[in-house]
């Protein structure tokens, strides 16, 4: 595990916390197409602090492209739009391994990469790619595959309550301070930490609770002292993604709307899939 | 060069390359704005930023880099986005919006202002500067995933300070002196002692046990048993506590344990002492003297994981205060005779100290203690900030400021990013913007407020400071008694008035149903303050706006289709959450990517093609 730049990613560890930060930094992400979205997501991506960034494209620099393109400018036309934008991008945080692929795209090169962003592939690409692996298409299309495992629910702060005592019994009964509605539910997963005395809670667990809470036998444990918070442990659940050829013709990927205008993003939809026939 | 060829009327084009513009700050939000607006095709941009470049900016104000450290935002960032169009004619000012030269003539040479700010005193100058000069103001914010951007125009929209904002929480001074019961209290009181030690004395920002406390209430006769235990003549409060820290040489063992009869201690005399207001631990758990002897060099297991999240034992806290007290005294020192240091939470030993102080207080309180990244957050009042909604909300500032520089100020929107899709599936929420509040105190026709306080015990000072410049946001103040006589109570010009900053209210005939006209001439803004006389007001309150209650909490954010308002995005009340147990894992970093993707040049792309579309979310 690498150590974390507490320094460069002081304000996002606040946003994302250091777990989160951890499996960043072990992705490695491809993104396709190196025109003004490309470079937008690049550069956050990049940012944010992933293991690996590659840039692929194959196409030249050409006027249109500098409006928004940012990295791009006058001297690079006519020339690669990834190789052109590799220096800027690998400037921007230098704990991120940036490079540029001016290669095609292709089934070997995306399976090397855990989170691949298409941005400028035709419709027929971006199928095929979807059924080869896990991506994100430039649509806004998210698919994480069928068992796309998700950590943490609802991303909010895991339920937790200061400890008044323990009783060492069996099962074991912990009381929490008063005037503090700790928000456990039985079937609720939680750890122990800094608790004083009995320690060995400190080290194991999760422990499932029934609220009123007993948490196992714990009658050989240390003499409680005191001190220690429980947190709840937030339990996996798992997700599962249609591919984006499946997800095309569900009528659900219709359903968001804009205060009522009913068919507008159907017909934004539609757009969509007549853009790639232009 | 060619420009978004298709994707902007003709007009429109052109008027973005002859209007001038105004970007106020160059951090999170404005270096993603200055990009999107020098590729939009805005050709006068200047921009304003007091700040400079600090290491933890690097990772989201990406015109920035390493070598750019200690260097002037406003500049940096005008020569790295002048390199994304080096035809553009960018003006870059590091200064503060605060300041005099940038009056209302100042902000009438503008079409179009966009505050990118972090703080709420700005951003209420900023709005009643563009109010007197009638220029459209296009405000944001963002917190963590929270973003928000909204359009304010004199007598169309509400202005910034038409919703009153949650003030700041204070806490009251007995609690931090002498009944802390939850770790910020302990972090408000160590951040007190560093200014008590090394910087501005404050007599708000006392540390030591206050006497006064009226919970304690004890008996006359109590109170001599009180000065024994505490083998001192009763007044526990020291003449002052850098001089007597000062008398120490700084010596951190000394500061922590007396060495001395006639001197007191941080964590160990204070704290016999507070043991001896015996009420205060009826129903309280007491709290525990530290003595440095007896804990030295005790045997502490090292903490594992990184350094900021780990939690030190005591011993690990006690020498973490000695080495942060040396290190700022050796600061101290070399600054010369009647230096003052200034706490900022990026200066490791000014943050260390307040870590050290604030988890050995709350040992003694019997909390767990915090790791520095725990402390550092409430500390700090750190605003968490990703790049990624910074982007989101850049765009969404460019895209509001098209409608405006089109003509269409109507179809402008409040726009709400949320952290997770609402129940219509959208991240992205617009709100019709509301008309201007009748009652608001700054943009009604004539701005009138009600305040109560006790006129005998309000000093013409705190009228200046709290009142009128820290609650009502004025820059210099002006004001006169309306007693038929126009007494000047208060002169901006230097030198007039001062006589009167310790005279109380009443010794100018001050009384219930005084109104007082308070003019700010910078803002171009006039007041009317109503005086209520009251003698009932709580402990350690000065005063109270009528018609608003103190501490009010923000609306839920569930609630913000209802809500529409300027309610949450102005960072300075976004609560940062302290999430290094939060485990956003992997839902969230894909969700980066993803959130990405919303932001600009998509909307740019999809207006190539001339569909007249906003923004959608398409997915989750
Ligand atoms: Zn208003």
């Amino acid at each position: 595990m690498t150590e974390i730049d507490e320094g460069f990613y002081s304000r996002q560890l606040y946003v994302l916390g250091h777990e989160a930060m951890h499996r960043m930094g072990a992705a490695d992400v491809l993104i396709a197409g190196m025109r003004g979205l490309g470079v937008e997501i690049a550069k956050n991506v990049i940012l944010s602090g992933v293991k690996s960034v590659t840039v692929q494209d194959e196409g030249h620099t050409g006027w249109t492209d500098l409006s928004t393109q940012f990295f791009l400018n006058e001297s690079h036309l006519g020339q690669n739009r990834a190789t052109c934008s590799l220096p800027q991008l690998s400037s921007l945080n230098s704990h991120v391994h940036v490079s540029a692929h001016p290669g095609p795209l292709d089934k070997d090169l995306l399976l090397k990469f855990q989170v691949v962003v298409l941005t400028d592939s035709s419709l027929d690409d971006q199928k095929r790619f979807a059924d080869t692996k896990d991506s994100v298409g430039n649509q806004l299309f998210c698919d994480f595959g069928k068992d796309f495992m998700v950590l943490d629910q609802d991303g909010e702060m895991p339920a937790s309550a200061m400890i008044q005592t323990i009783f060492k019994d069996n099962p074991g009964v912990v009381i929490c301070t008063d005037d503090q509605k700790h928000g456990f539910s039985d079937g609720s997963k939680v750890s122990f930490s800094g608790v004083q005395g009995m320690t060995e809670l400190n080290t194991r667990g999760p422990w499932e609770i029934k609220v009123r809470s007993y948490i196992g036998d714990i009658s050989g444990f240390s003499e409680y002292e005191r001190g220690g918070v429980v947190t709840e442990v937030k339990q996996p659940c798992t997700i599962s993604f249609k591919p984006l050829s499946e997800a095309l013709l569900d009528q659900e990927l219709l359903i968001f709307n804009d205060f009522g205008k009913m068919e507008r993003h159907k017909t934004l939809h539609l757009t969509f899939q007549a853009l790639h026939t232009l | 060069m060619v420009q978004l060829v298709g994707s902007l009327r003709k007009e429109l084009a052109d008027s973005l390359s002859t209007c001038k513009v105004l970007v106020v700050g160059a951090g999170g939000i404005g270096c993603e704005l200055l990009k999107n607006l020098v590729l939009t095709g805005f050709k006068n941009i200047e921009v304003i930023d007091l700040d400079t470049i600090d290491v933890s900016n690097l990772n989201r104000q990406f015109l920035f880099q390493k070598k750019h450290v200690g260097k002037s935002k406003a500049q940096v960032a005008k020569e790295s986005a002048l390199q994304f169009c080096p035809t553009a004619n960018i003006t870059a000012y590091h200064d503060s919006i605060m300041n005099p030269d940038y009056n209302v003539e100042f902000f009438r040479k503008f079409m179009l202002v966009m505050n990118a700010l972090d703080n709420r005193a700005a951003r209420n100058h900023v709005n009643r500067m563009c109010l007197a000069a009638d220029i459209p103001l296009i405000e944001s914010g963002t917190a963590g995933y929270l973003g928000q951007v909204t359009v304010i125009k004199k007598g169309l929209t509400e202005c910034y300070e038409c919703q009153p904002k949650p003030t700041q929480k204070t806490f009251p001074g007995c609690t931090i002196r002498n009944t802390p019961s939850e770790p910020i209290h302990c972090i408000v009181w160590a951040k007190y002692l560093f200014n008590q030690l090394f910087g501005e004395e404050d007599a708000d920002q006392e540390v030591s046990p206050d006497t006064a406390d009226p919970e304690a209430a004890w008996k006359p006769e109590e109170a001599a048993a009180r000065a024994t235990a505490s083998e001192k003549d009763g007044d526990i409060k020291r003449v002052s506590t850098k001089d007597w820290a000062r008398s120490t040489g700084y010596d951190p063992v000394k500061l922590f344990n007396k060495t001395h009869l006639t001197q007191t201690s941080l964590f160990k005399d204070d704290i016999m002492y507070l043991l001896t207001m015996d009420k205060l631990w009826k129903k309280r758990k007491a709290p525990t003297p530290l003595d440095w002897q007896q804990l030295e060099n005790r045997e502490e297991s090292p903490g594992s994981g990184l350094k900021d999240q780990q939690v030190l034992g005591v011993w690990g806290y006690c020498q973490l205060f000695q080495h942060s007290v040396e290190t700022l005294r050796t600061q101290l020192q070399e600054k010369g005779d009647g230096a003052e240091l200034v706490w900022d939470k990026d200066d490791p030993p000014a943050m260390d100290f307040v870590t050290a102080a604030a988890n050995l207080r709350m040992h003694i309180f019997s909390m767990n203690m915090k790791s520095r990244f725990d402390v550092k957050s409430m500390a700090g009042n750190i605003i968490p900030a990703i790049a990624t909604t910074n982007a989101v909300i850049a765009g969404l500032i460019v895209l509001e400021g098209l409608k405006i520089l089109s003509g269409e100020v109507e179809s402008c929107r409040t726009i709400f990013l949320n952290k997770c899709p609402n129940l219509r599936k959208k991240l992205l929420v617009p709100c019709v913007l509301d008309p201007p509040s009748a009652n608001c105190y700054v943009c009604a026709s004539k701005p009138e407020v009600t305040v109560k306080l006790n006129v005998h015990k309000t000093m013409v000072l705190s009228l200046q400071d709290r009142i009128l410049k820290e609650r009502f946001g004025m820059v210099a103040p002006d004001v006169q008694i309306e007693d038929g006589k126009g007494t000047i109570l208060i002169s901006s010009e230097e030198g007039e008035t001062e006589a009167n900053n310790s005279k109380f209210l009443a010794d100018f005939g001050i009384r219930n149903g005084s109104r007082l006209q308070v003019d700010d001439f910078l803002q171009d803004y006039t007041l009317l303050v109503n005086v209520l006389h009251t003698e009932e007001l709580e402990r350690d309150v000065e005063f109270e706006v009528v018609g608003e209650a103190p501490d009010k909490a923000p609306p839920p954010q569930s609630n913000q289709e209802d809500v529409n308002s300027i309610t949450n995005g102005n960072k300075d009340s976004a609560q940062p959450s302290t999430s290094s147990k939060g485990q956003h894992v992997e839902k969230e970093s894909c969700f980066l990517s993803f959130v990405s993707v919303v932001a600009f040049p998509l909307i740019l792309k999809l207006r190539e093609y001339n569909l007249r579309i906003k923004i959608y979310l398409m997915a989750l």
